[in-house]
């Protein structure tokens, strides 16, 4: 475990929220590209993002997905050991699962690097919106999800991990996803139905 | 490929007065940053000295994330004795962990036209992190120099190198 001095808790009291869902999508969840995910992943976490979205939308909560959405060749796919061809626009791999299907009202932002910020409108989007805190789920924790985390810090929003709804290639990286958060508040989907309301948490 | 060299966070407050991190694991460096400068300016590799300086009520100044420090224009934000920035190098200022963040180094590096970046300084999980990231989302070639970062911790400084899978993770040793 980190030392305690590293593990900064953000425990502001936090409003006016968005939910932010990172690649969910069929390449990343279905195909194993470019990694495939653990199948906790699909058992486990999915039905309980699903959860959390349909108690964001109850409770009038801006839901907003961000996803991968790749040139063909883009140079993402060959510049580390790593990389491998995913979520090319036009292919259907680059498509939200079924399971997290978006809902009339929903947002999507289509991003070609790992921030969502990066190149794209999430934050003009964010900031017509109104929103100053921003609740994350999706995938992966140490990745994606992180260095979105860290750009809207940066950016002097709110951020708020939830944790049961978050994961990575492995435990392991998912662990040490949420502890470099330490800009983060962490919560889990209870929390989160407790403090926003919404009701279909087991 | 052309090559700079940004030497992040080595102010006074980062490194002698561990704020806001515990900065012994950074100090023990402090040799191998001279010899990583001393080696840039041998080789003619611009060296760009990327350091926190906040106002003094910086929003992320609050008590559950961090105490204020490296305030511009205080000795605290002062770039260490050691590697003093000298006539040629070039100083930029950030408020964030990135140093692309609300600042002009991508354009002092396009002007210079840098394809590739070596980072050292500190600490590792924090700004070398998200400079490194932002530098390889910007199409700049990120290289991490192992013997010139660290972090509070050996663990935080081991799993963020290993979790940068987008970086070349070598050492000084290697390429001077």
């Amino acid at each position: 475990m980190p030392s305690k001095e590293a593990v900064i808790m953000c425990s502001k009291i936090s409003s006016k929220p968005a939910v932010v869902v990172v690649n969910m999508l069929k390449d990343m969840i279905l195909h194993g590209k470019p990694f495939p995910m653990p199948p906790e992943f699909q058992e486990q976490v999915v039905p309980r993002i699903g959860q959390l979205l349909e108690n964001a939308r109850k409770v009038k909560i801006p839901v907003v997905y961000v996803c991968d959405a790749h040139r063909q060749n883009d140079p993402e796919f060959t510049d580390f050991p790593a990389g491998a061809e995913h979520c090319v626009k036009g292919t259907g791999g680059e498509e939200i699962i079924s399971e997290v299907k978006p809902q009339p009202g929903d947002y999507i932002v289509e991003k070609r690097r790992f921030s969502g910020f990066f190149g794209t409108d999430l934050d003009i989007l964010l900031k017509e919106l109104g929103v100053e805190t921003l609740i994350f789920a999706g995938r992966p924790t140490n990745v994606c999800v992180l260095y979105t985390v860290a750009d809207a810090f940066q950016r002097g929003y709110s951020v708020v991990a939830v944790q049961d709804c978050l994961y990575s290639k492995t435990k392991e990286y998912h662990q040490s996803g949420l502890d470099a958060m330490f800009f983060a508040r962490k919560i889990t989907i209870e929390q989160f139905v407790r403090e926003y309301g919404g009701g279909v948490a087991k | 490929m052309k090559q700079a060299l940004l030497a992040i966070d080595l102010n006074n407050d980062h490194v002698y007065h561990d704020k806001p991190f515990n900065a012994e694991r950074l100090r023990s460096k402090i040799p191998n940053l001279v010899s990583a400068v001393q080696y840039a300016r041998a080789h003619d590799i611009p060296i760009v000295h990327v350091t926190c300086a906040h106002p003094p009520n910086d929003a992320i100044f609050t008590p559950e994330l961090c105490e204020p420090h490296a305030i511009r224009g205080s000795e605290g934000a002062e770039i260490i004795e050691e590697l003093k920035p000298r006539s040629g190098d070039y100083v930029v200022h950030k408020r964030r962990f990135s140093g692309f963040y609300g600042t002009d180094l991508d354009l002092y590096l396009r002007e210079l036209g840098v394809e590739s970046v070596i980072l050292v300084g500190g600490q590792t999980h924090t700004s070398i992190r998200y400079t490194a990231v932002d530098a390889y989302q910007l199409r700049y070639r990120p290289m991490i120099l192992r013997d010139c970062v660290d972090s509070c911790t050996q663990e935080f400084n081991d799993r963020t190198l290993d979790e940068l899978f987008f970086c070349k993770v070598s050492r000084l040793s290697e390429i001077a």
